[in-house]
């Protein structure tokens, strides 16, 4: 009897291990993909050769931190946002 | 020369015109030529529209500068928080700027965009009737006015 009983209650430790383990990782993987849905859209600039070549300037890049503000310049313009003109002349 | 400008404002806006309508995701686009000046924009008004010129121009040239090799720069594409960013031709000659929403498929757009400037250059292309055939076309106009009356 008391055998059984402490069977039960290791068994139901490790049920509730299993299910915190399960939660803390679904929550986990919710939380990554809301980012990459949401707000995980790196800024980049792609530039295309006359040779067919091309190179990407990922955001954080010396090339990208002097080009961006260029490209924010041309979206700021169509937007008409007047307070983020002019950035880095 | 200042009949040209106008003449080539007026092709740029059909051009332009075009473009937005075969390509529902271009919110904006300013066709400029060599002296940052915009030739024709829709989208955007015309002072902003020298602005994005002068940035499109720019970009151009600023990422020549980062790489010898390979030719000049053609195209370039800046993925933004909120928007995309695109500019096809060449630093020192006719090129266009437009703007996008954010994720909209890159090659769909650049296609686009080089097929507006193709056209603007073909109809440059095209020559002017003579001065006898638009003659001739007015009376005819007016021939049928007259019928019609």
């Amino acid at each position: 009897m008391r055998d059984g009983a402490g069977a039960g209650s290791g068994e139901a430790i490790v049920r509730r291990f299993v299910a915190f383990t399960g939660t803390v990782t679904g929550a986990a993987a919710v939380v990554v993909a809301l980012r990459g849905l949401l707000g995980g859209r790196r800024e980049q600039l792609d530039v295309y050769f006359a040779d067919g070549s091309f190179v990407t300037f990922v955001d954080g890049s010396a090339e990208a931190e002097r080009l961006l503000p260029l490209a924010r310049q041309v979206l700021a313009a169509v937007h008409q946002t007047p307070s983020e003109w002019p950035i880095g002349e | 020369m200042h009949g040209d400008s106008v003449s080539d404002g007026m092709e740029a806006a059909r051009a332009l015109a075009d473009l937005v309508e075969i390509s529902p995701q271009i919110e904006a686009a300013i066709v400029f030529g060599d002296d940052e000046e915009p030739l024709g924009a829709v989208g955007v008004s015309d002072w902003w529209a020298t602005a994005v010129a002068r940035a499109g121009k720019a970009l151009l040239a600023g990422a020549g500068q980062f790489r010898s090799e390979g030719g000049p720069v053609t195209q370039l594409h800046a993925s933004l928080g909120d928007g995309d960013v695109f500019v096809v031709g060449q630093a020192r000659s006719r090129a266009i700027v437009a703007v996008t929403a954010p994720g909209q498929p890159a090659g769909l757009v650049f296609y686009d965009l080089k097929r507006c400037l193709a056209s603007l250059a073909a109809r440059e292309l095209q020559p002017d009737p003579a001065p006898e055939a638009k003659h001739a076309r007015r009376r005819w106009g007016r021939k049928r006015g007259g019928d019609r009356a």
